[in-house]
């Protein structure tokens, strides 16, 4: 019978059809085969959904784009100009930077795609870059986005796998900067040999200036991390709260928001928030089959069988989540993939947390690797190139993101650290 | 036959839009003056966890169904690419086919689920639990609706709709 769900499953997912019903179908299928009461269906989609900490999902979605209509994106880039423009390929360089800065203000990758792509690959465009250069950075530096807190990724995995959400925050804020430092690094290789272009020269004054336009923006990751961190507020609350912020600053400081503009930004993030969430309402139909099942068990065991060595089933992993990370978006993937592989992170003796983040880390390196990368299709639509182009520049970027993956898989202090330091 | 069906469907959405807007306006509030109410007055809302739970699960299963109408939902779209046009069609039509079961048995149960549970009272609100589930029932109506509208559209042009999830405008 399990067959029969598992071939379900791969051909609706093999031939395209939206994940939330590739993974709805075949659930129901087990449902109907096991004769089984058919409202299990509804009753199991409602209570997939009917959880307070996902409601922190639409709330960042909303937060962001709330902030990119205040004008903070640009606010964020200028004050990169500022810090590393000067560095031989200069707005590469500040292409990451301000992706960093970003990261902290909203929950989602994509969104930071679009803000920084939309400003900075014209720019690019106009200092004489390559569009798939520009497209390749624009892409890889959006990564740091999910692993910098707030990220949405976070709260899936610790709704998903039963792990504190905001040990999860603390916990991706040094891998998110060795992810950015990694990449200016390559960056600044690569533009030495391509002899790219530097901005000019670098002015504390100007430095001072943007910083003081940009404080706002900056003190909000801040007033995340100490809401969470120090227990004051719940994660769902400090979504809440950054709504409130982002909508106050950008309406009343920044003067930027206008309200014809807030209806469409509610809908359109309430929509991509639906079209995540939803999946994982149909997921639950089918985990009632890989409970019932014990699958979780027997994927388990078949990694067993390989080896029983911690550092190569952790490197096996790795190479798995590429692949999947490569075909399926990372949202979908995480939320079908985790429930299947938690009782290995248990059995391996890993720490959630840490496992936590190394599968996340692995999912945002997905997201700028064709086939299926979204944020390399938003990148290479904005820079009008194609993706063949774009994946010639993005070599030295990803090299420089495994390097971090690798260190952050096999040296969990880096991840441990502070969740252990502020939670203590 | 397509005009109607399309007219509704656009009819479902300006409504769906409307919907979303007033619940995520309404979740942060609360969630909003709760925070408040808890520091500045040490007095929290008793209700308002449920209502903004409840009020996620509605907002979700609008911004699905809407989110089924401009086919964003995502998928794993790397074989899609590779199939001739003419394939692309009728595999296109037959995972709508499937679908279309699926949401027609999701309706039909999800009315069953609704009226079972009209006794049962939510924990703090005691509103009928009806309210809340009624949304799946009523969100897979429009699914099918939309469904359904898709179907007609893709048969008449004979010209398969935007890959899932890759429809970036």
């Amino acid at each position: 019978m399990i067959w029969i769900v598992a071939i379900v499953f791969v051909a609706c997912m093999a031939l395209g059809m939206p994940i939330v019903f590739a993974l709805g179908i075949p659930g129901a299928v087990y449902i109907l085969m096991g004769g089984m009461p058919l409202t299990m269906i509804p009753a199991k989609m409602f209570s997939g959904v009917d959880v307070f900490v996902l409601l922190a999902i639409p709330m960042f979605i909303v937060a962001g784009n709330l902030m990119n209509a205040s004008g903070i994106s640009k606010r964020l880039v200028r004050l990169s100009v500022a810090l590393v423009g000067a560095l031989p390929g200069g707005l590469a360089m500040v292409n990451v930077v301000a992706s960093m800065f970003f990261a902290g203000v909203t929950g989602a990758g994509s969104a930071d795609v679009a803000a920084m792509g939309s400003i900075l690959i014209p720019a690019m465009k106009e200092e004489g870059y390559e569009d798939g250069f520009s497209a390749a950075i624009t892409a890889v530096s959006s990564s740091v986005g999910p692993i910098i807190p707030p990220s949405i990724l976070f709260v899936v995995y610790g709704y998903v796998a039963g792990v504190s959400i905001a040990s999860l925050f603390l916990a991706g804020i040094i891998p998110g900067l060795l992810i950015g430092f990694s990449l200016m690094i390559a960056v600044y290789f690569v533009s030495v040999k391509r002899n790219y272009k530097r901005g000019e020269r670098f002015a504390l004054k100007v430095v001072l200036r943007e910083f003081k336009s940009a404080i706002l923006a900056l003190l909000l990751p801040i007033v995340i991390v100490a809401g969470m961190g120090l227990g004051i507020m719940t994660p769902t609350e400090v979504s809440g709260a950054a709504v409130i912020l982002a909508f106050i600053i950008g309406k009343f400081v920044y003067k930027e928001l206008k309200w014809s503009e807030i209806p469409g930004i509610l809908v359109d993030s309430a929509i991509m928030s639906g079209a995540v969430v939803f999946i994982v309402a149909t997921n639950n139909i089918l985990l009632y089959a890989v409970t019932l099942e014990q699958l979780a068990d027997t994927i388990g065991a078949a990694f067993l069988a390989i080896t029983h060595n911690k550092f190569l089933i952790l490197l096996m992993l790795n190479f798995l989540l590429l692949f999947l990370g490569a075909v399926i978006d990372c949202l979908p993937l995480m939320i079908m993939f985790i429930p299947v592989i938690k009782p290995l992170f248990v059995q391996l003796g890993l720490d959630p947390v840490h496992a936590g983040v190394f599968v996340v880390l692995n999912m945002v390196i997905g997201l700028s690797t064709p086939p299926v990368g979204t944020s390399l299709f938003i990148a290479t639509s904005i820079a009008k190139t194609d993706l063949q182009t774009a994946a010639k520049y993005m070599m030295p970027f990803l090299a420089a993101c495994i390097i971090v993956l690798l260190l952050v898989t096999y040296f969990p202090p880096l991840t441990l650290t502070i969740p252990h330091l502020v939670m203590n | 036959m397509e005009r109607t069906l399309n007219r509704l469907s656009e009819a479902i959405f300006s409504v769906s839009k409307w919907l979303l807007i007033f619940l995520m306006i309404e979740i942060t509030c609360v969630i909003g003056v709760n925070i408040i109410g808890r520091y500045a007055f040490s007095a929290s809302l008793y209700w308002a966890e449920e209502v903004t739970r409840y009020s996620f699960v509605w907002a979700t299963f609008i911004g699905a169904a809407c989110a089924y109408r401009q086919r964003g939902l995502v998928s794993m779209s790397v074989f899609v690419h590779m199939m001739p046009e003419r394939l692309k069609y009728h595999v296109g039509l037959l995972l709508d086919a499937v679908m279309g079961v699926f949401l027609f048995i999701s309706l039909a149960y999800g009315v069953k689920l609704t009226m079972a549970v009209q006794a049962q009272r939510s924990a703090s609100l005691e509103i009928s639990m009806s309210i809340v589930y009624i949304c799946i029932p009523l969100t897979c109506l429009f699914m099918l609706i939309f469904n359904l509208a898709q179907i007609v559209t893709v048969i008449k042009h004979r010209k398969p709709l935007a890959v899932w999830g890759e429809n970036w405008s």
